[in-house]
């Protein structure tokens, strides 16, 4: 659950702008562009 | 907390459509940095109901991507005190979470996630079959090449979760309206600020400066409404509950090969699940939430290979909850629509790939 931590980036940017390096890393744009990204293969269930 | 008939501005600064834990807890950070602004969570049904409330609670920094693994440390540490923070008991067991490996590729990615957890500080232990049934003796550990185990990992209630954010935030003057559907979602201008307009099945209607779309697997919908069109599509998962046992399972066990997965809640019932690569009627790009006797017959096979006991236990409860999967299984923050013109911008870049 990364919920708790990622509300608290997304709360940062809301309010003052402040764009942690993983919001950077999860901008739609990189599928248009086809920047290549490491896929997570650890998803379970 | 959020109520049907919860009265929303007629303007607020942050609309959240979907009062799952992502959305609920953003509303409650940002109710906590700025609490001038005006902040709405539109639910579509119950909170709980969506993903939020529907999957196995568990909270691990074992992952495969080194922002992952920080990103999960951090969330990690945020649930060590988060029950004081949100004044309810989130029921978070920190029994750790053990992976094992039964095939030489399986044992190699452990090895490669060791070193990639290491790497930003995740105390991940590598473990011998032995030492696997050593934590835990009920296992059959016989065609294990190798484990790992994290301590810090652990499982959480799920539902509290987002009752305690939801009670926090209402708390702050965030307005939780549920069972309403947003039916239009369109660029619009108030007051001399470009923003969005919202309308309501309920034949009401809201502007909103900017739109956080936090419904997860739902959200592809909304994201139509804007002319966007990503490549995340749901993906069903499947879970049971079984009769309970006396406790004695401490961490949550993943076999690696099958993506089964189990733990033991509090009220000592196995919660238990597998990957299902060819979902039944998952054909399509629409949530589904039904349940299967395929998955049944698979969890049961590789979770009594796994934890023979389970060959004595019935199931009590199946169900499932959609998984918002993208090509590279990573989120993507197009959700927080800043402005109508980044929307359009990525609207486009996205529909021209």
């Amino acid at each position: 659950m990364m919920a708790p931590a990622v509300g608290r980036l997304l709360a940062a940017y809301l309010h003052d702008g402040t764009r942690h390096p993983m919001l950077e890393r999860w901008r739609p744009e990189r599928f248009a562009l086809g920047q290549s990204q490491r896929r997570e293969d650890m998803i379970i269930g | 907390m959020g109520r049907r008939d919860a009265p929303l501005p007629e303007a607020v600064d942050l609309a959240i459509i979907g009062g799952g834990v992502m959305g609920l807890a953003t509303a409650y950070e940002l109710s906590k940095r700025a609490p001038e602004r005006r902040i709405c969570v539109i639910e579509g049904s119950y909170l709980v109901s969506g993903a939020s409330g529907r999957n196995g609670g568990g909270v691990r920094s074992q992952w495969g991507d080194a922002g992952n693994v920080a990103i999960m440390r951090e969330s990690l540490a945020i649930c060590r005190g988060l029950a004081q923070t949100l004044n309810i008991n989130l029921w978070f067991r920190r029994g750790g979470y053990l992976f094992l490996a039964r095939s030489d590729a399986s044992a190699a990615r452990l090895a490669r996630n060791i070193a990639v957890h290491r790497s930003v500080g995740a105390p991940t232990e590598q473990l011998t079959a032995r030492e696997a049934k050593e934590l835990v003796p009920e296992l059959d550990v016989s065609n294990v090449r190798a484990a790992t185990f994290n301590s810090e990992d652990g499982v959480v209630f799920p539902w509290p979760f987002v009752w305690g954010y939801a009670s926090e935030a209402s708390a702050r003057g965030v307005a939780i309206r549920t069972h309403t559907r947003v039916t239009g979602l369109g660029e619009a201008r108030h007051a001399g600020h470009d923003g969005y307009d919202l309308t309501l099945h309920t034949g009401e209607s809201l502007w909103a400066r900017r739109v956080l779309n936090a419904t997860g697997a739902w959200s592809p919908v909304l994201n139509e409404m804007l002319g966007i069109d990503l490549p995340n599509r749901p993906h069903r998962h499947e879970i049971i509950s079984t009769e309970p046992l006396k406790p004695f399972l401490d961490p949550l066990v993943v076999d690696l090969d099958s993506g089964l997965y189990f733990s033991q809640s509090t009220r000592g019932e196995i919660v238990t699940g597998v990957t299902m690569h060819d979902v039944p009627g998952g054909e399509d790009d629409r949530v589904n939430l039904g349940t299967s006797l395929e998955f049944l017959e698979r969890m049961a096979a590789n979770l009594t290979a796994v934890l023979p006991l389970a060959r004595a236990l019935h199931p009590v409860r199946q169900w499932s909850g959609p998984y918002d999967i993208s090509p590279t299984a990573t989120p993507s923050s197009v959700a927080l629509l800043d402005t109508p013109t980044s929307s359009r911008c990525v609207a486009s870049r996205v529909m021209d790939s």
